[in-house]
C-alpha cells in the first residue's frame, strides 16, 4: 500500500526542484515558513 | 523628495510621542482601497495585472489636495491569484472591485488542542493543512508543487512590489513618513488563536469552558509564533499592533488572558526605547485604564469606537493619544460641525505634545472618503502649529 502524503513530502518535493525559479535564500525562506503562509492565506 | 519637510515631519512625530510640542501637530493618514479608489482605479484590476506602481501611485493621489505627515503602506490584503489556485481565500475581493472582506472559516476544533498543545508545528502542517487543502495530499505532487509556486511567487513578488513602490511614492514624491516598519510587528498570542485558528464565536465559547486549554495553546503560541519584542534595536521607527479580541473579552478575561503578555511586549518595546502604536479595535473603555501601569510614553494609542474625549482624559497624560475625526462625524455631518469638532479636540489635547491628530478608522470604500475629511485634514495642519 502506498504511504500516505504528509507536508514534510511536499516540502522536500519542492525543496529539490529545480525548475523553480527562485535565489536560494528566498527558496529557503519561503519553505520555512510555507506551512504557515499557505494556513494563513 | 523634500530633505526639510521630511526631517520635520520625523522630528514632529517623536515630539509627540514623548508629550512633546514639534513644530506642528502630527497629522496621520490612514491607509485603505477607498483612496485607490477615489482616484478612479480599479483595486481589481492593478492586483491582476501586476500594477503595483499605478496601485500604490492612485492610493497616494489624494495628498495633492490633502495634507498628511505619515502614511501607512498600502497593501491590498488579498491576493486574487492565491484565492483562484487554492479555490478560496479568507479575504478577498468585493465585487465593487474595491473593498476586500473577510470570511471567517476555521479549521480547528475544540477537541484539537490536546494535539495543538503537544505539537503545534505537527499539528498545524500534518492536521490543518489536510483539512483546509485535502487536495495537497492526493493529486500529483507535480501539480501540487506547481500551485504551491505559483502561490509563493506571486504573494513575494506582491508584498515586494507595494513595499518598494511605497517608499518611491509616499517618501520620494511626497516627503510622507511611515508610521510603522522596521522593528517588526506586534501580536499577542491570544490574538493569533482568535484570528488564526478558532475564530471570534469559538475563541470566546473556549475561554468560558476550557480556559485552562487556551491558556496552555496561548503559551505555545507565544513560545513558537511570537516575536517577544525583547531584541528590537532601534527606538523608532515604532512597532504596530491592531488587537482584535479585547473589544469582545469581559474586565476579568482580559486581566487574565490579555493584559499580562500584552504588558509584557509594551514593556520589552520600552526597554528598547522604541513604544507601540496600538490600534484599539471596537471598544476599550471598560479596559483602558490598564494603560495607566505601562511604562510612561511607551504607547500610541489609537482611539477606534471608544468616545476620544473620555480616552484622553483617562489616558491622556501618560501616553500619546491619537485620534480627532470619528467616521460617522465626517460622514455625517456637515462641514461646519466636522471642523467645530476637530477644533474641540485640538483645544483639549494638542497642548503638550501626546497628541497625533487622525481619524478613528481606515478608508476601506470610496464613501469612507469626501470633501469634509479632505476639509478636516487640512483644517488640522493649520490648526495644529505650535
Amino acid at each position: 500500500m502506498e504511504k500516505e502524503r504528509t507536508f514534510e513530502d511536499i516540502i522536500q518535493y519542492l525543496k529539490n526542484d529545480k525548475t523553480w525559479d527562485i535565489d536560494d535564500e528566498t527558496k529557503e525562506y519561503t519553505l520555512m515558513s510555507l506551512a504557515g503562509t499557505l494556513f494563513g492565506l | 523628495m523634500d530633505e526639510k519637510l521630511l526631517e520635520r515631519r520625523h522630528s514632529d512625530y517623536q515630539k509627540a510621542a514623548n508629550h512633546q510640542e514639534g513644530e506642528y501637530v502630527p497629522v496621520q493618514a490612514n491607509s485603505g482601497s477607498g483612496l485607490c479608489a477615489y482616484a478612479g482605479v480599479n483595486l481589481g484590476e492593478c492586483i491582476r495585472n501586476r500594477k503595483f506602481y499605478e496601485y500604490v501611485t492612485a492610493v497616494a493621489e489624494i495628498f495633492d489636495e490633502m495634507y498628511a505627515d505619515t502614511y501607512t503602506p498600502p497593501f491590498p490584503m488579498t491576493n486574487v491569484t492565491a484565492e483562484k489556485l487554492l479555490g478560496g481565500s479568507s479575504l478577498s475581493l468585493s465585487p465593487d472591485g474595491t473593498s476586500v472582506q473577510a470570511t471567517q472559516k476555521y479549521y480547528m476544533y475544540d477537541t484539537d488542542y490536546p494535539q495543538f498543545i503537544e505539537n503545534h508545528d505537527k499539528f498545524i502542517s500534518d492536521t490543518l493543512l489536510k483539512r483546509k487543502y485535502p487536495h495537497f495530499f492526493t493529486d500529483p505532487i507535480e501539480k501540487v508543487a506547481e500551485i504551491i509556486k505559483a502561490v509563493t511567487d506571486d504573494t513575494n513578488e506582491f508584498i515586494m512590489g507595494c513595499a518598494a513602490n511605497s517608499e518611491e511614492v509616499f517618501g520620494g514624491k511626497y516627503s510622507m513618513i511611515p508610521i510603522t516598519g522596521g522593528a517588526g510587528y506586534m501580536y499577542h498570542p491570544l490574538d493569533l488563536l482568535f484570528d488564526s485558528y478558532r475564530g471570534i464565536k469559538d475563541t470566546l465559547i473556549d475561554l468560558r469552558r476550557m480556559p485552562e486549554k487556551v491558556e496552555a495553546a496561548v503559551e505555545v503560541i507565544w513560545q513558537t509564533e511570537c516575536d517577544h519584542l525583547d531584541g528590537v534595536e532601534v527606538s523608532y521607527p515604532y512597532v504596530q499592533e491592531c488587537p482584535h479580541i479585547p473589544t469582545y473579552l469581559n474586565r476579568k478575561q482580559y486581566e487574565r488572558f490579555f493584559w499580562p503578555r500584552h504588558l509584557e511586549l509594551i514593556t520589552n518595546l520600552s526597554k528598547a526605547g522604541n513604544k507601540a502604536h496600538i490600534l484599539l479595535e471596537g471598544r476599550w473603555q471598560h479596559i483602558n485604564e490598564y494603560f495607566l501601569d505601562a511604562p510612561k510614553d511607551s504607547c500610541i494609542i489609537h482611539v477606534d469606537d471608544d468616545d476620544p474625549f473620555e480616552v484622553y482624559s483617562l489616558l491622556g497624560e501618560r501616553q500619546t493619544i491619537c485620534c480627532g475625526l470619528p467616521q460617522k462625524v465626517y460622514k455625517y455631518s456637515d462641514k461646519n460641525t466636522c471642523l467645530d469638532y476637530v477644533r474641540n479636540v485640538f483645544d483639549t489635547m494638542a497642548s503638550g505634545g501626546g497628541f497625533i491628530f487622525s481619524t478613528n478608522k481606515s478608508w476601506e470604500t470610496l464613501s469612507d472618503v469626501n470633501q469634509n475629511l479632505i476639509d478636516c485634514y487640512n483644517f488640522a495642519h493649520e490648526y495644529g502649529k505650535y
